[in-house]
């Protein structure tokens, strides 16, 4: 997942409007499913390609984005590539085979799984934290009637994202620290390592805590009293472009049925 | 930034009379008695050790902490005064040690905003103080940036913009430097100097004296009391009681003592200049 | 010899490369119970290079010896982390146990002291930091002061009796009278044999502290030698923006005035009787 890796830019997407962009997202991501053969997977690719170009971030940065994620593509090519037996054998090295049906199925799983992990990408790379929030906040604000607490929560998530690269920084640093005594991290078994943990575990919770009382002294100082009487620079309204986005999904996902539904 | 009015007639921008505060009953007190003024447009340094009340001192100012006997007054307002409280946060801002622990958003426009947007300020008024903000600080042109990618100094920066855009008349700085190399403390020297030049009351706790010699008074903080009260050319002289109060000797009253007790006479002065023209009339004078 | 650098690189993973490496063909050797003082701007490789004396980081090319052992060596770097303690920024974030003890004890532990020596490895570093074990081993390391929780950090790295310690800004955040106690505690230790090497932004703390210095600009050695002659190098320091200590660029500004005073005083002390004699010169001349 490519939270905290925004890129800054001034694309189409950059300017949608973030409680669209979540929620065209994540229907993207279910759509995608729809998809079950070739044709719907390019259909697939196609309005992912042409949101890429809509992006401005560079293939470069894309690329490095993907790479966590990258093994575990391989590892669904891989699997489905051998365990998947139908249609003409290609290779045969006694327990291992690989077929013409194998191929094809383990292609079109490892696709859409990119597709799944280009979409989520791009979202982290076209959304600040800031917008994250804003977004989750406009989209929950409806429901603020029945008792949630639509600006608190978007609160929460504003601060814990732009503290995950802080305390992520603490916790290689107490790492090291503990390297230093002699601490080690990478052999033994699970029960080994993971009391290895508890030597970063207790002071990166204390850095939390410091960072947590530290912060909201700030934000007193700062006149933050909750939600009451509060003003925003930024007020989310849709435009042209969000409503395209829109109807462009609404016409993927149509024609994805209709794939479907023809085929049978 | 534009510079202020005259605002008239002397009141104290800030006024303490006899506060007393304790955190918890059981406890020693960590302020007793502190009475001082400030008056508009002064810049003063508050030093002393660790331990002697300087940041409680601090979070009195804006009215974080309210004494539990004694008044701490900004601009005439309170500090405990319940419906006055926002107010004396807009107008005495402070700025805290951590860079990291001030910043609430991800971005340093909209973070800079969210002093504004709490006071509940009309958008269009928001925009303008950002960028002023901004400006004031020299980091306008990062008005976009993440956060996490700026320096030490240039997040503490963007930490003072978010203040400034209250548009505060006091600005109180704890300890601004104390996390950053010297190239970060040099650019917050250089902002305080700057918004004190345009008549912002300025008060700067610290333990740097290359800080604390800047200002125009200082106040010395001995275990929750109010030491010494003068100007650093009073205070940083005195070189016994600075170490009885835990505190740094500058380097010059350092010197002139070493020359002093060696037989030379030369003057106790913070000014290196002064010092080596005593120097050389001893030497030629010989 | 304790610790060698043999035209070591370093690169960053995933940083775009070659063209600026974190540390670049560094060659450097470090003797036994030499007191060696690093500075040089943010970024210059400090800490990358610290970070390659107890193996944390190997280097992309070049060889790093600690008493001969090759820290490329996996099997190695254990034995060499009891032997060189390196103790970071801030190294009371560090602090994790239930008791002071436990905490301490968690060093020597992981590096393989046998267990009925642990106790008395305790007792040792505690002591050698100035604490007491009677009093403070069986607190929470939480309850402590800051000063006093540097400490026991400290001290959980002088468990395992290494022969180098090397130190990361030891002095941050410290009021004078910390930083006083520190320098007595790190001169103390150097006496009793110890190898230091101490990162610093503090001219004058490594004037004070160290025997030689090494200076490093963008990752490459810039300047290393005797204290007193690297700091004596002005113009080379002023121009990657480094001062030299307060009392060898007053000596300098001196001599320029006329008064020849030679400017290897480190400390004020010195450079006192260094101006004595030269005022007397002049007199004796005339």
């Amino acid at each position: 997942m490519a939270l905290g890796q925004y890129h800054k830019g001034d694309s189409v997407l950059h300017r949608m409007d973030p409680r669209f962009k979540l929620v065209i997202a994540v229907v993207y991501m279910l759509v995608i499913f729809l998809a079950d053969d070739a044709s719907g997977l390019a259909l697939v690719l196609a309005f992912l390609g042409v949101a890429v170009a809509l992006s401005g971030v560079p293939a470069r940065v894309l690329l490095a984005g993907l790479r966590p994620v990258l093994a575990l593509v391989v590892f669904t090519f891989v699997v489905n590539l051998v365990f998947i037996r139908s249609g003409t054998p290609l290779l045969d090295a006694g327990p291992v085979s690989v077929t013409s049906g194998g191929l094809s199925t383990a292609l079109f799983m490892a696709t859409r799984l990119l597709a799944l992990f280009v979409a989520t990408a791009l979202l982290g790379f076209t959304t600040s934290s800031v917008d994250l929030a804003d977004g989750m906040e406009g989209l929950l604000a409806p429901l603020e009637r029945l008792g949630v607490p639509a600006h608190e929560l978007s609160m929460m998530l504003s601060i814990a994202l732009r503290f995950i690269p802080i305390l992520m920084t603490e916790k290689d640093r107490i790492m090291r620290a503990q390297s230093a005594r002699g601490a080690d991290f990478e052999t033994g078994n699970v029960v080994t390592r993971m009391r290895a943990i508890l030597p970063v575990l207790t002071p990166l919770f204390m850095s939390a805590f410091r960072h947590a009382e530290d912060l909201s002294t700030a934000m007193e100082s700062r006149c933050y009293h909750g939600k009451e009487g509060r003003t925003r620079v930024k007020v989310l309204r849709p435009a042209a472009r969000d409503w395209y986005a829109v109807a462009a999904l609404a016409l993927l996902a149509m024609a994805l049925v209709a794939l479907r539904v023809g085929a049978v | 930034m534009e510079p202020r009015a005259d605002t008239g007639p002397a009141r104290p921008a800030i006024s303490f009379r006899d506060v007393f505060f304790r955190y918890h009953d059981d406890d020693p007190h960590v302020l007793s008695g502190i009475t001082f003024d400030v008056a508009a447009g002064e810049h003063v340094a508050i030093v002393g050790a660790n331990g002697s009340g300087k940041s409680t001192l601090a979070k009195h100012i804006n009215g974080l902490l309210v004494p539990d006997s004694g008044t701490v007054t900004v601009g005439g307002v309170s500090t405990g005064d319940p419906h006055h409280t926002y107010q004396v946060r807009a107008s005495a801002g402070l700025v805290f040690q951590n860079p990291d622990d001030q910043v609430v958003t991800s971005i340093v426009r909209d973070d800079v905003a969210f002093g504004p947007e709490n006071l509940g300020l009309p958008a269009e008024e928001i925009v303008v103080r950002v960028e002023d903000a901004l400006r004031t600080v020299g980091m306008w042109n990062h008005a976009d940036d993440d956060v996490a990618a700026l320096s030490g100094g240039q997040r503490q920066r963007v930490a003072i913009a978010g203040i400034l855009a209250m548009r505060p008349d006091v600005l109180v700085l704890d300890e601004p430097g104390a996390m950053l190399d010297p190239r970060g403390r040099r650019g917050i020297r250089r902002v305080s100097r700057e918004l004190h030049a345009t008549g912002m009351t300025v008060v700067v706790i610290t333990q740097h004296m290359e800080e604390a010699v800047l200002a125009d008074r200082v106040i010395v903080l001995d275990r929750g009391h109010v030491a010494a009260i003068g100007t650093p050319a009073e205070i940083f002289t005195d070189a016994g009681r600075l170490r009885s109060l835990g505190l740094d000797v500058p380097f010059p009253v350092l010197l002139g003592e070493a020359l002093r007790s060696r037989g030379l006479d030369v003057p106790l002065t913070l000014d290196e200049t002064v010092l080596e023209e005593a120097i050389c009339r001893s030497a030629s004078i010989r | 010899m304790p610790v060698r650098f043999d035209q070591v690189t370093y690169v960053y993973p995933g940083s775009h490369a070659a063209g600026d490496p974190a540390l670049a063909g560094v060659t450097l050797e470090i003797a036994d119970g030499e007191f060696l003082g690093v500075i040089g701007h943010t970024g210059s490789g400090k800490s990358t290079l610290i970070q390659h004396i107890n193996g944390l980081l190997q280097p992309t090319s070049g060889r790093v010896t600690v008493d001969g052992l090759d820290l490329m060596d996996r099997s190695v770097r254990r034995e060499v982390r009891r032997r060189v303690g390196l103790v970071f920024q801030y190294p009371e974030h560090q602090l994790f146990a239930d008791t002071v003890s436990e905490d301490v004890a968690f060093g020597p532990r992981a590096l393989g002291v046998p267990a009925q020596d642990i106790e008395q490895c305790v007792i040792a570093a505690l002591e050698r930091v100035g604490l007491d074990f009677c009093e403070v081993g069986h607190r929470s390391p939480f309850e402590l002061s800051g000063g006093q929780m540097r400490r026991v950090a400290i001290a959980g790295v002088l468990a395992t009796q290494p022969g180098t310690l090397v130190m990361d800004e030891p002095m941050a955040g410290l009021d004078p009278a910390g930083r006083s106690a520190m320098r007595d505690l790190l001169r103390a230790l150097h006496q009793q044999g110890l190898t230091i090497v101490m990162v610093s932004h503090d001219m004058e703390d490594v004037a004070a502290l160290a025997d030689r210095v090494l200076v490093l600009r963008q990752g490459a050695v810039y300047a290393h030698g005797a204290t007193a002659e690297v700091f004596s190098r002005h113009a080379e320091l002023r121009e990657i923006g480094l001062g030299a200590p307060r009392p060898a660029r007053f000596a300098a500004r001196l001599t320029s005035l006329g008064l020849d005073v030679p400017d290897d005083a480190l400390t004020v002390e010195a450079l006192a009787d260094a101006i004595v004699r030269a005022c007397a010169n002049c007199g004796e001349v005339r």
